[in-house]
């Protein structure tokens, strides 16, 4: 790759229409990020009637501007009103919301911008320097070692239970209950459809988010009345507090690191998804926590997702051009529009298409600077809605809510849903019943599932020693797993022999 | 009045009524007809025609109904042409509702080619009859292949045949591709293993690649960008027209043995047909004939193929006549086949 390849690239995009058409592309991804329901996906298919005809690098802008900062804009609700606005900022919520109780929603603003913008960089980095390599390493990674992956992050979970063990425990053990609702992936046996011919294609993410953490809130809200923050608007400066989130968010930098290789790595695995990227590295920041405040504000509870699902878009992108196998549905609608352009994707996008590889991840890192510098200057509106009295949040929120599940699929049964979960997550919000624990469950259950099928089927009952890669995992995995055990074993023996 | 009096005069109340009589027969003769050539035309004007897919939204299903809505209203006058996405249920709830919709040609919807054999291993909830639908048209043909990786150990079939085992990949049962590697291996009695719990087809791509699996079964379209790469070669073709540039890849049905010819048949059907559109049961015949023709000409349509180009989709048109037979016919499967299927299928 010569400097020359690299420049030419960069330039490329503050061309004229390419640089009008990623503005726009940003302005759009953070308003249908910022409403609930409709995520990256939903965004490519609504504007891809508009690139038909363009020339691939203006179209590419639009579609790729919009892409990369959806989740940006989803991250603003999650934080201001526990209302993740895509899948993928679902764990966003669990501090960003109550900083955001707590008076420091500006904070909690910042630091998710701040972290999502610099996830996003980290993800572009990695992706250029991975480009000599791209194919052996991603051919390198096989359903074992996808499985010990995801072993990780389920791992987490007993990071995220909460104060009550028992509690968290039956809240994870809901989320698997959950998860497997439907036909399951393999027999294609219905397991929990009690009949209901809706529940066949199982529960989605939107709607049991959508319903447990945001409408649960709001009847939460509208029942005890005053508003989100009992902190009085006045002693509350805006822009200071912003600002005290962005340097307070760069002393992280370490976890943003972590989170950022962690996502882009999830992000190029075909199937994981974002979601999964934002789960996995908030129960591995919980982990590493050693104070307990995870879940009561901690803003790395917000900084792990927002970076690691910025950094995963990155990595989605590498199997989607090296292999023509996206990395997220949203990829799969990009691939879809780069063979509609005529790019078809191969070797040759390494090759005789370098640039315009490049040129695609200067487009996201671009882009989220854009979006990040927008959303930072629009984002003080909607901060200042969050001191407002439940009476005037409460409808809009719900109207929002109900009608971004209904969209996703446009599905009633979508709606009914929301409801449902709404209700129940009311009542674990009652009686202290952690959601974070269920979400995490729910979303990582299936990948394990899968994944263990598949290394069973295709390696046999012992694939985890037959590859290296799969072995390494399946060590830290135990390491992981035993440690706390490990650690008490030792406690107590060092107690024993003290005394 | 004084008029009406003088005609009663000359000719009677009973050859006034006799003349009445006359009129409505006329009337009620000339109606129908007149109408005939007008009315199918007339009934769609200022009205909605709807547009049911029972996939979601950004699906290959959703994106093939989406196009014909874009383009219907030039052909058709009608107001509007809305697209409803009835998800759920493996695709059942959406057929079912398209089948049980009322039938005066102003729904009608795309309809998934995997509901043939649905539907005849009697799978649960399944509500719908496809014999009975109204066939419009069937726009696209997509063929089936079999891909292997040139750098695994099976690139040719008769190193498939010696081999101890060959492991396919699949997304899981009831999808496409299990169901085809269920009937691969039950007809040609190779040692195949089935891994299945895939997302998707290109995921499978890539393990076939990595030598995970051994093989693939997907759609041309869908193989196309790793075939162009060379990551993976075609060693089967499992039905329909043969591809044009892979004229010498072996047809499935030429590699069967005796013994599964029904089944042969119904998976070239099945393989030859992609996109099909259809009205519930019972669409009054002139607006039915109406819908044929507006699908036919739009697929003769120079605005609509340049859009399906752009969007790469490929249209490859068959009457809706000629599908209202073939389904027909497909649909008849003796009980023998049936339990050949469901053994096959179902039990396994």
């Amino acid at each position: 790759m010569t400097f020359d390849i690299f420049m030419n690239s960069m330039l490329s995009i503050f061309s004229w229409p390419t640089f009008g058409l990623l503005f726009i592309g940003v302005v759009i991804g953070i308003v249908v990020g910022i409403i609930p329901g409709i995520g990256g996906f939903f965004v490519l298919a609504i504007l891809i009637p508009f690139v038909v005809g363009m020339d691939p690098l203006p179209a590419l802008a639009l579609l790729l501007g919009a892409h990369a900062v959806v989740d940006m804009g989803g991250a603003i609700t999650a934080v201001l009103f526990n209302v993740p606005g895509t899948g993928q900022s679902i764990a966003t919520v669990f501090d960003g919301f109550p900083m955001t109780q707590q008076g420091r929603g500006a904070q909690g603003v910042a630091a998710a911008l701040v972290s999502s913008l610099l996830g996003a960089v980290l993800g572009v980095v990695l992706f250029m320097a991975l480009i000599p390599a791209v194919r052996p390493v991603i051919l390198a990674l096989t359903a074992g070692d996808f499985f010990m992956l995801v072993a990780v992050g389920i791992i987490c979970v007993g990071s995220i239970i909460g104060d009550d063990p028992f509690k968290g425990l039956i809240m994870g053990a809901l989320g698997f209950l959950l998860a497997a609702v439907g036909q399951d992936p393999i027999e294609g046996q219905l397991r929990y459809e009690f009949g209901v011919m809706y529940l066949w294609d199982g529960i989605d993410i939107v709607p049991l988010v959508i319903g447990l953490i945001a409408v649960s809130e709001m009847i939460d809200l509208s029942m005890r009345g005053g508003r989100v923050t009992d902190v009085p608007p006045k002693a509350v400066v805006i822009g200071r507090d912003m600002i005290k989130g962005l340097f307070e968010t760069l002393k992280h930098w370490w976890l943003m690191t972590w989170t950022g290789v962690m996502g882009f790595i999830i992000g190029f695995i075909p199937g994981l998804g974002g979601a999964a990227a934002a789960v996995m590295c908030y129960g591995w920041a919980a982990r590493r926590s050693k104070d307990g405040s995870f879940g009561k504000g901690n803003i790395a509870g917000v900084i792990a997702p927002e970076t690691a699902n910025s950094s995963k878009e990155a990595g989605a992108l590498l199997p989607t051009l090296a292999f023509g196998v996206p990395g997220s549905g949203g990829m799969a609608v990009l691939l879809g529009v780069l063979i509609m352009l005529g790019i078809i994707p191969g070797p040759g996008m390494f090759k005789q298409h370098l640039p315009m590889t490049i040129t695609l991840g200067f487009l996201i890192a671009i882009g989220n600077i854009m979006g990040a510098v927008i959303a930072f200057v629009a984002v003080r509106p909607l901060i200042r809605v969050t001191f407002m009295k439940a009476a005037f949040l409460v409808t809009p929120v719900l109207m929002f809510s109900l009608t971004g599940s209904y969209q996703s699929h446009y599905s009633l049964g979508d709606v009914v849903l929301v409801y449902v979960f709404g209700i129940l997550g009311f009542f674990m919000k009652k009686y202290d019943y952690p959601v974070p624990p269920l979400i995490l469950a729910f979303v990582l259950g299936p990948l394990a599932e899968v994944n263990f099928n598949i290394a069973l089927d295709a390696y046999g009952p012992l694939f985890m020693f037959q590859r290296p890669i799969t072995l390494v995992l399946t060590v830290l995995v135990l390491v992981l797993g035993f440690w706390p055990l490990g650690k008490f074993v030792f406690k107590k023996k060092r107690t024993v022999n003290a005394s | 009045m004084k008029g009406s009096g003088k005609i009663i005069k000359i000719i009677g109340y009973k050859g006034l009524v006799s003349v009445f009589t006359l009129a409505a027969l006329a009337f009620l003769l000339v109606l129908p007809g007149a109408g005939h050539a007008q009315t199918a035309m007339d009934f769609y004007k200022g009205k909605t025609l709807k547009m049911l897919t029972a996939g979601g939204p950004g699906s290959g299903h959703d994106q093939y109904v989406r196009l014909y809505a874009a383009h219907l209203a030039r052909f058709l006058p009608v107001d509007a042409v809305p697209v409803e996405n009835v998800v759920g249920g493996g695709e059942l709830i959406g057929h079912n509702k398209l089948y049980e919709s009322t039938p005066d040609g102003l729904t009608i919807g795309g309809v998934n080619r995997g509901m043939m054999l649905f539907q005849i291993i009697g799978t649960k909830g399944i509500r719908f009859d496809l014999a009975k639908l109204t066939w419009l048209a069937n726009m696209a043909a997509e063929p089936r292949l079999m891909v292997v990786s040139p750098k695994g150990k099976f690139t040719s079939l008769d190193a498939i045949r010696a081999s101890k085992e060959f492991k396919i990949g699949t997304e899981g049962a009831g999808t496409t591709g299990h169901s085809d590697a269920l009937i691969v291996k039950e007809v040609t009695k190779w040692p195949v293993k089935i891994v299945a719990g895939y997302t998707g087809t290109t995921e499978i791509q890539l393990a076939v690649v990595k030598g995970e699996v051994d093989a693939n079964i997907g759609v041309y379209d869908t193989l196309y960008p790793m075939l162009v790469s060379g990551d993976i070669i075609p060693v089967l073709q499992m039905g329909g027209r043969k591809i044009k540039g892979l004229e010498n890849l072996p047809l499935f049905k030429d590699i069967a043995p005796p013994g599964y010819e029904a089944l042969m048949r119904l998976l070239d059907v099945q393989y030859s047909v992609s996109r099909l559109v259809a009205g519930p049961p019972g669409i009054p015949a002139d607006r039915a004939a109406l819908l044929r023709e507006v699908f036919k000409k739009m697929a003769e349509d120079k605005t609509f193929l340049e859009a399906a180009a752009k969007a790469k989709r490929n249209i490859e048109f068959t009457p809706g006549e000629a599908i209202q037979k073939m389904m027909e016919e497909a649909m008849k499967v003796s009980q023998k086949d049936v339990d050949m299927l469901q053994d096959i299928l179902v039990k396994k």
